[in-house]
């Protein structure tokens, strides 16, 4: 470490960006501090008395280097974007601005980032300086590729359609699409499907970007030519680093697995490419080979759009043969240092962020830790020579997977069980694919007719990729769900694994050793337990009303750990809530099962995104309203059920006990059948009572469900919550009925500047005289209230550390 | 002006020395001070001796001079490990260098006409990735003004490795290995053949055999380092 500065500045340089993200300072604060110090050491140096007083130099010279730090960060903080507009979303805006990136064209809809400088909207012209996403989309996929291929980076274009913010975090543990937008400046969402009104306004291009762009273009061309869908999509993650083609439950597979790694290009990739490049070149001058293998892997960089780990892997390997050639010596620590100074200089907020934190991380661990693997390997007993290869194979796997693993958990939320076995056999897999991809891409120059063998066989490897994988992802078994990993736990366990490796070796016989590793262990259990809070605790009942847009989702867990859902939200061919709200949703809180499934009625914005759930099986039994055998769905709803062996239930009136909470389903079965056939009206209707506490949910009934209800029960409506009727529309939460409910607080279900107008203003004002607390998911995301039978408490799970 | 951007380099890639690992001051080069004092030079007595002992017997070679002794774990089987067998090319040419201006007088004064490496198999080269001997030669030939000729002579066999061999053993093993490509070239001129190691001298004699098939005058050898005789 003494011999190599950089690290150290390195380190104190990330220590200043880390302090300067979590607390705020003031930019003249941290100026006129570091100016002191530098005048300090100055005149230290100047009176040659800092020999003396070393320690202090010392000190002064890391604080002066935090201070650079921070600053730095402050300094790029300021241009952070952000949406511009007030509205969620605008249309028939026309805006004006440069292309600076181009992607690849998917089936109907390819993306450019636009400069945007101005904008009109109702035909006023707005002056601004923003990066705006912009999809372009046409069912004409001919027309559409056209266009495609005629915009070049660096054209001035103007574009009428609508601007739109990226969908903020609506609920626990989910991505925050518009941070994420905003963490790489862009600042708001736009799409068109009028490509022809489309204007190139000049017709100006950038000559390298779009060298890059046409060779990007072309090995895509080529990618999808040859291969099959599924091996295109692998592919065009791996050589261009563009994995949207890949399914989410594919994705899901992989991380399960613990190989998600391998679909993100990272240093791996660069580490095959290297290879390849050295292998193709091999009959070359060595010093023309090493200059080459430099080259394409810089040019694979530009290729790639230079992700943090493959900018890394970049420096690292030109460091790495450039030392070959000169007289200089090469330390990998030190060019982990270099490398990342140079993208955190370029893009401070890159430490924040999960690809250069992986990557880092897990480089950093493979230097530290394999070499004390590769002892205790070495040294062994094995004689094997291939299974000696093996170990030392999965114990570089082994060191990267310990390294990365607080930041796995914290942003998959999940420990793969089988991630160690999967990696011995996924990793050299993805090589051969990789090289194979890259010569069938090579041979095509020449024949297509071998390029189409050597694509055939990627096909297959693709395919057996795939499939080790959705076994080994596929199992429930295959993975530990973990949702609460805190930054805490991480340091924690950072913590523990240095105390361990450096003193693990310091005993000689096995049983000290042994005995160590399982205090650190239990040491590191128990403390990681003591910031762990559950957002739905045990032992008390929770009413989590989830924000799935327009429609109404709302889940309970009991004190007895049981859980119900009443409803599953809207589902249709853009969005599934049910596949990408619901389900995330129950991961994140550790709930496996729905025990309860309640659907108050069969419209879309209620059913829909239950069958999703009711196809991964994840539903026991389902309360629904009695079979309507006029209605199509309901039918084929049922038959569902009975396919996936799910117990079916109608409602009418009856009492459960679950986990000493009463569960009141209201319906008169015969009554709503005959006198309201409307579906809304004959909605379920449940109260929940615990304790001095109750909750009432209404699905969708109107003013006149609402009268029967008021003459049937009178006083026993009363309750604490309200899920109001229909989303807060006018036709229900008549004013009887609100009086004799008579709930402090309201909730309700809408999605945000919906076209229904739900809630309706009537309503609120109607809450609002009746000084009832408002909760809306519209305005505020999922919410949740607990109660422990005799408090109700709203979680604020937003501001929840 | 260079020695400000070789501070700013050393302080972004600092090198260590290659033997002891300590850090090199910008003064130093390869090695540090320590371990430069520490190579051990071959003195005339101790060459002339070599000469007796490896290459007399037949009178092939005229003369011959190496710089340093080779010892185990010492710098210079680091210096020549780190170039040969982890492809730290840079080293080729320090070792030119370090020839060049300890051994230059010597080498004027045979009036070399080529500097020849001694050839690597194409198998052996595309193993190592590079002679060794090679980028020596080149470094040489810049410092000392003559020119080098790379492709005048080829190995035909493949050897095995000499390392484990005795005296005897390597004379047979490399008994007519080599081959002249452009035997026109060699009549009458003054060769002087390079290698980085120089331990019984057999391969040598054997490069040297087959330039004087086809008339050279004078054959010359320098090597980098050079084994003790026992």
């Amino acid at each position: 470490m003494r011999n190599f500065p950089l690290i150290k500045l390195v380190i104190l340089f990330c220590i200043g960006l880390i302090i300067r993200q979590l607390f705020f300072l003031n930019v003249s604060f941290l100026i006129l501090t570091g100016l002191v110090l530098l005048l300090t050491l100055f005149i230290l140096y100047k009176s040659r008395k800092f020999l003396k007083i070393k320690l202090f130099f010392n000190i002064a010279q890391f604080i002066l280097l935090i201070i650079i730090g921070c600053l730095y960060l402050s300094i790029n903080m300021q241009n952070v974007p952000y949406y511009p507009f007030e509205e969620a979303r605008i249309k028939n805006a026309t805006i004006y601005g440069k292309i600076s990136q181009i992607q690849l064209q998917k089936e109907y809809q390819f993306v450019v980032h636009l400069n945007v400088d101005s904008l009109d909207i109702n035909l006023n012209r707005i002056y601004l300086k923003n990066k705006f996403l912009c999809k372009l989309r046409n069912t004409d996929k001919s027309k559409l590729a056209q266009f495609y291929n005629k915009l070049k980076i660096g054209n001035y274009l103007e574009l009428s359609g609508t601007i739109y913010q990226g969908r903020e975090q609506r609920n626990p543990g989910e991505f925050d699409y518009q941070k994420y937008l905003e963490s790489i400046g862009i600042s708001a969402l736009f799409v068109t499907e009028a490509i022809d009104s489309i204007k190139i306004l000049d017709d100006d291009a950038k000559l390298f970007p779009n060298i890059i762009l046409s060779t990007r273009k072309a090995i895509d061309n080529l990618i999808e030519k040859y291969h099959t869908k599924e091996t295109s999509a692998l592919l065009r993650g791996l050589i261009l680093a563009d994995r949207t083609d890949i399914d989410y439950e594919v994705k899901d597979q992989f991380v399960n697995a613990g190989v998600v790694h391998v679909l993100a290009v990272s240093g791996l990739h660069v580490g095959y490419i290297v290879l390849i490049f050295l292998f193709l070149f091999g009959r070359t001058n060595i010093i023309l080979r090493f200059i080459l293998t430099m080259l394409g892997v810089i040019f694979f960089m530009f290729l790639t759009g230079a992700p943090p780990s493959v900018f890394r892997a970049t420096i690292m390997t030109v460091v790495l043969l450039s030392s070959y050639l000169t007289i200089r010596s090469y330390n990998s620590y030190n060019a982990l240092a270099l490398a990342g100074l140079i993208i955190l200089l370029l893009e401070p907020t890159a430490l924040f962020k999960p690809g250069f934190q992986l990557s880092f991380s897990a480089v950093f661990s493979i230097i530290w830790l394999y070499p004390k693997f590769r002892k205790i390997i070495k040294e062994s007993k094995i004689r094997s020579s291939i299974l000696k290869k093996i170990l030392l194979f999965s114990a570089i796997s082994f060191s990267a997977q310990i390294g990365t693993m607080p930041f796995t958990l914290i942003y998959f939320g999940k420990l793969s069980v089988v991630s160690l076995f999967a990696n011995i056999i996924v990793i050299p897999l993805i090589g051969i694919i990789i090289a194979v991809g890259i010569v069938t891409i090579l041979t095509n120059i020449f024949s297509s007719f071998i390029a189409v063998t050597f694509a055939s066989a990627n096909n297959l490897f693709s395919n057996l990729l795939y499939s080790i994988v959705s076994f080994m992802g596929g199992n429930n078994f295959s993975y530990i769900p973990i949702s609460n990993f805190s930054v805490f736990d991480s340091i924690l366990f950072y913590s523990c694994l240095i105390f361990m490796v450096y003193y693990l070796h310091k005993f000689k016989s096995v049983k000290p050793k042994f005995i160590l590793l399982i205090i650190v262990t239990s040491i590191f259990f128990v403390f990681s337990t003591f910031d762990d809070k559950q957002l739905l605790p045990d032992g008390k009942l929770s009413v989590m009303a989830i924000d799935v847009g327009q429609g109404d989702a709302i889940l309970i867990k009991f004190p007895n750990n049981e859980t119900a859902l009443i409803d599953g939200g809207n589902a249709n061919e853009y969005f599934d809530n049910g596949k990408f709200v619901i389900a995330p949703l129950l991961q994140y809180l550790k709930i496996d099962r729905i025990n309860y499934g309640i659907i108050t009625h069969l419209d879309a914005d209620h059913l829909n995104g239950y069958i999703s759930l009711i196809e991964k099986n994840l539903v026991d039994k389902i309360y629904k309203p009695s079979l309507d055998s006029n209605s199509f769905i309901d039918i084929v709803f049922e038959a569902l059920l009975k396919e996936h062996n799910v117990e079916i239930s109608y409602h009418t009136k009856d009492t459960m006990t679950i986990g000493s909470c009463r569960v009141y389903c209201l319906n008169d079965s015969l009554y709503m059948k005959y006198l309201l056939p409307d579906k809304n009206e004959g909605s379920g209707v449940h109260k929940i009572v615990y304790g001095e506490t109750s909750f009432l949910f209404t699905g969708d009934i109107g003013h006149k469900a609402e009268r029967y209800l008021i003459n049937f029960y009178r006083g026993f409506l009363k309750s604490n919550v309200l899920k109001l009727g229909h989303h807060g529309s006018k036709g229900s939460s008549c004013p009887e009925f609100i009086k004799t409910v008579s709930p402090q607080h309201a909730i309700i279900s809408a999605g945000i500047d919906n076209r229904f107008g739900h809630p309706s203003p009537d309503v609120l004002q109607l809450l609002e005289y009746n000084k009832i607390h408002i909760k809306r998911t519209d305005l505020e995301g999922a919410i949740i209230y607990v109660s422990d039978g005799e408090n109700i408490e709203i979680t604020d799970w937003k501001n929840l550390k | 002006m260079k020695k400000f951007v070789n501070n700013l380099l050393d302080f972004f890639l600092p090198r260590i020395c290659i033997h002891c690992k300590s850090k090199l001051n910008n003064k130093e080069n390869i090695l540090c001070s320590d371990c430069f004092e520490d190579l051990l030079r071959v003195d005339e007595k101790e060459l002339a001796n070599a000469y007796n002992h490896k290459f007399s017997s037949d009178k092939i070679i005229s003369d011959f001079t190496s710089l340093y002794f080779f010892e185990v774990e010492k710098p210079v089987q680091a210096i020549l490990h780190e170039y040969k067998y982890h492809q730290k090319i840079g080293l080729g040419k320090y070792i030119g260098d370090l020839i060049a201006s300890h051994l230059g007088k010597t080498l004027k004064k045979w009036q070399v006409d080529y500097i020849v490496p001694i050839p690597l198999h194409f198998l052996k080269k595309a193993n190592r990735g590079f002679n060794q001997s090679l980028y020596i030669s080149k470094e040489l030939s810049k410092n000392l003004l003559i020119p080098f000729e790379n492709k005048l002579i080829k190995r035909m066999r493949f050897t095995e490795t000499q390392t484990k061999l005795g005296f005897t053993d390597r004379q047979l093993n490399v008994k007519n290995a080599f081959n002249i490509n452009h035997p026109e070239r060699v009549f009458g001129k003054n060769i002087l053949l390079v290698d980085d190691v120089i331990t019984t001298g057999a391969t040598i004699s054997e490069c040297a055999r087959e330039f004087k098939k086809y008339n050279a005058k004078n054959i010359y050898a320098v090597s980098f380092a050079m084994v003790k005789d026992k």
